[in-house]
């Protein structure tokens, strides 16, 4: 009964509802930001191991061999992953503030109503 | 639209100043970031952004940059280019694209660990000046005063 | 009718996630699998004190690669989106 991936799961499903039902792009782009957010977390919290330390190996005392450590490979993917979404979330950003000054309205239903 | 009137009024004397008196405090603090990359926690995406940050803060509290934006993307992009050089180093050494050609050093000081320390503040460069072209480009730029 | 039809899909999706997500380990017992031969070799074997640095340029390095590339792929998108209000038109 792990309470915090099913906090993940609820994250993801609110991110979700946000972007099937919402009308206005920003709350749109907001949605789409936290399902991402949401699996990035679930990721993470995979690699923790109860009562372990950090993966930084200071030295004369804190070696790998003798401190147990979380699991390092899941935070290296997700790095990666968190710069992909901030590319995203800039690009859609973009794509917005042209489509306000051209339409001159932030409502997806009346814009796509403007194209007939 | 763009027409609407709007009253921009310049920031107040506090926050002008105070911009100007932590914009190299925290930049200095972003470079030990991506300069230490290898040996705290840290590295070069982290750093970069709090560079950017910085750079958002002056935009914000003073108004303008001084420095031309064709310097940055130019920084940019030599940025870029040497990290891909640094990856060529293993090919003409005998092995493959990557392969840290450089001695290990002694694990621990700040010359260690072969091309990890000089790629990591290459791709710092490159993210801070990356994420201060996208804030740049995004800003309107009726709004300088 | 169309609007039921969605909620009604939403919510069969997220029950099927949370009936997956039960069934993982327990939070905080992780088997460790081939992050174990990373913390063990990767001080030796890449040199750096910072295991996850170890990772990401040492190990992995052809991803940081193509990150760098998508990331410059934003900027220049950005950049041509925001093109014809610097420059005016007919450029």
């Amino acid at each position: 009964m792990n309470i915090d991936y099913i906090a993940c799961v609820a994250v993801f499903g609110i991110g979700l509802y946000a972007v099937m039902v919402k009308r206005n792009i920003i709350k749109i782009i907001i949605g789409l930001s936290l399902m991402e957010y949401a699996v990035q977390y679930f990721l993470i919290a995979t690699g923790y191991v109860k009562g372990a330390s950090p993966p930084i190996a200071d030295l004369p005392d804190i070696v790998p061999e003798t401190t147990a450590m979380v699991d390092p490979l899941p935070q290296a993917l997700v790095l990666t992953s968190i710069v992909i979404g901030l590319s995203v979330t800039a690009l859609a950003l973009s794509i917005a503030i042209t489509l306000y000054r051209h339409y001159g309205t932030l409502d997806i239903a009346e814009i796509r109503g403007l194209k007939e | 639209m763009e027409g609407k009137s709007e009253k921009i009024t310049e920031p107040s004397v506090i926050i002008k100043s105070v911009a100007r008196i932590v914009f190299p405090l925290a930049f200095t603090y972003g470079v030990y970031i991506f300069v230490h990359g290898h040996l705290t926690p840290g590295g070069g995406f982290q750093g970069g952004t709090i560079i950017a940050s910085s750079v958002i803060l002056i935009y914000l509290g003073v108004g303008r940059l001084n420095i031309p934006e064709s310097l940055i993307t130019a920084l940019e992009s030599i940025a870029a280019l040497c990290f891909i050089g640094l990856g060529c180093i293993g090919i003409f050494k005998g092995g493959n694209f990557l392969w840290n050609a450089i001695g290990l050093g002694e694990a621990g000081t700040l010359l260690s660990a072969g091309i990890l320390g000089p790629i990591y503040v290459f791709i710092g460069i490159k993210v801070g000046t990356e994420l201060t072209s996208i804030f740049n480009n995004m800003r309107r730029k009726s709004y300088e005063y | 009718m169309k609007r039921s039809l969605g909620y009604l899909l939403l919510g069969i999706l997220i029950s099927v996630l949370i009936l997956t997500v039960i069934e993982v380990n327990e939070f905080g017992e992780h088997s460790i699998g081939i992050g174990e031969h990373y913390l063990d070799e990767g001080l030796e074997e890449a040199g750096a004190t910072n295991l996850v640095t170890n990772i990401v340029l040492d190990y992995r390095g052809y991803d940081t690669l193509g990150e760098v590339t998508v990331l410059f792929t934003a900027t220049t998108g950005v950049a041509a989106l925001f093109w014809r209000e610097k420059h005016g038109r007919k450029k």
